[in-house]
């Protein structure tokens, strides 16, 4: 048993595949979000670009598979609490992740005892 | 638990809210790298400061192998941004099949160069370096400081990890001071160039390792975020589980 077969470590995804390069992807709530563009200027990947125009200027995840990598920067900034990487990035074959489960807030397990 | 969830939107989007965690905790968590700075040079004392947590860092065998430059100059940096754009240019031109002239050439090429770098050809930052050569990302964000880390090539055992202790320490202390950090690994492409050692004062045994952007931030970029649930192995009382 291993984490990768070995066809698995030889193959290599393409690149420019959505099903083998699968980007993450935040989650914006349009009721909270005031469309000020801070999370556009804090990402660092191109993966938010403002529509719109005037009062009406919205951040949207940009067109295609754009390289979001969950780092959740756009959340941090976000004075609003109006976004959120909600969908981990994860890849085919050689670069395929492993030993990782869902997204989660560090934790104390002051419980655990 | 730790967290508390208990905004809850329209559309279920939950925000996590942090609890009470000590001061070294919350400065490791709440620290983001920062990519947009205002642009207010950040004083001499503070990176001077911060170059002493560096220089605290632990190191196999107590060698100390770095060395710090730091890069103050706005035109300096913008010419090196420069020479690093060519070079992700040059690579694109070799290696993005989509666009290279070069065709099928460059997709044989990509596919011999991915198995001899796995770690440098790795999708993210091969996206990031093209992103880089169409001039879609900055590399030090208009940081107003730059810190070059150079690493002794004559290090004990594995001086990069050690690089990377000396940066973390720095970059923690900085961000306990209200400065905005962000790894600059893409230095990496002119560590090569007579031009740059020249100009950089770099000699052997030292070559260029990383960059730390440093300066204030726009905003406010830090907090915790989520991040992914690594599964950890758990040897105790003779037998191995996985926790979560």
């Amino acid at each position: 048993m291993s984490l990768l077969s070995l066809k698995e470590r030889l193959k290599i995804p393409a690149y420019d595949n959505p099903d083998h390069c699968m980007m993450a992807k935040v989650t914006i709530d349009y009721e909270r979000c005031n469309g000020c563009g801070m999370c556009v200027a804090a990402c660092v990947a191109a993966a938010l670009e403002m529509q719109g125009k005037g009062k009406e200027r919205r951040p949207r995840m940009a067109e295609g598979n754009p390289p979001c990598v969950a780092c959740n920067d756009c959340m941090a900034i976000c004075e609003q609490g109006a976004i959120l990487a909600t969908k981990i990035h994860d890849f085919l074959y050689k670069y395929k992740r492993v030993l990782l489960e869902e997204l989660s807030t560090p934790r104390d397990f002051e419980d655990a005892q | 638990m730790g967290i508390e969830i208990d905004q809850k939107t329209a559309d279920g989007l939950e925000m996590p809210q942090s609890k009470s965690w000590n001061e070294v905790e919350k400065v490791i968590l709440e620290r983001r790298s920062v990519r947009k700075y205002k642009n207010k040079q950040v004083p001499e004392n503070l990176v001077r400061r911060i170059l002493e947590a560096g220089r605290y860092a632990p190191s196999g065998g107590n060698y100390q192998p770095w060395s710090f430059i730091v890069i103050r100059d706005k035109e300096l940096l913008d010419e090196m941004e420069d020479s690093i754009r060519q070079q992700c240019k040059i690579v694109k031109f070799l290696l993005d099949w989509k666009t290279s002239p070069l065709g099928p050439v460059s997709w044989c090429l990509a596919r011999t160069i991915i198995r001899l770098m796995p770690n440098k050809m790795h999708p993210t930052p091969f996206t990031a370096l093209f992103m880089i050569a169409d001039g879609k990302l900055k590399v030090f964000h208009d940081a107003p400081t730059v810190i070059m880390l150079l690493k002794d090539r004559r290090g004990v055992g594995k001086p990069d990890i050690d690089i990377g202790i000396c940066g973390q320490n720095i970059i923690l202390a900085a961000h306990s001071l209200g400065l905005g950090t962000c790894w600059i690994g893409f230095v990496e492409l002119i560590k090569h160039s007579p031009k740059w050692k020249k100009r950089l004062g770099i000699e052997y045994p030292y070559e260029l390792s990383e960059g730390i952007a440093v300066g204030y931030p726009v905003g406010h970029p830090d907090g915790i975020v989520p991040r992914e649930i690594h599964k950890t192995g758990w040897i105790e009382g003779g037998t191995r589980r996985i926790v979560t």
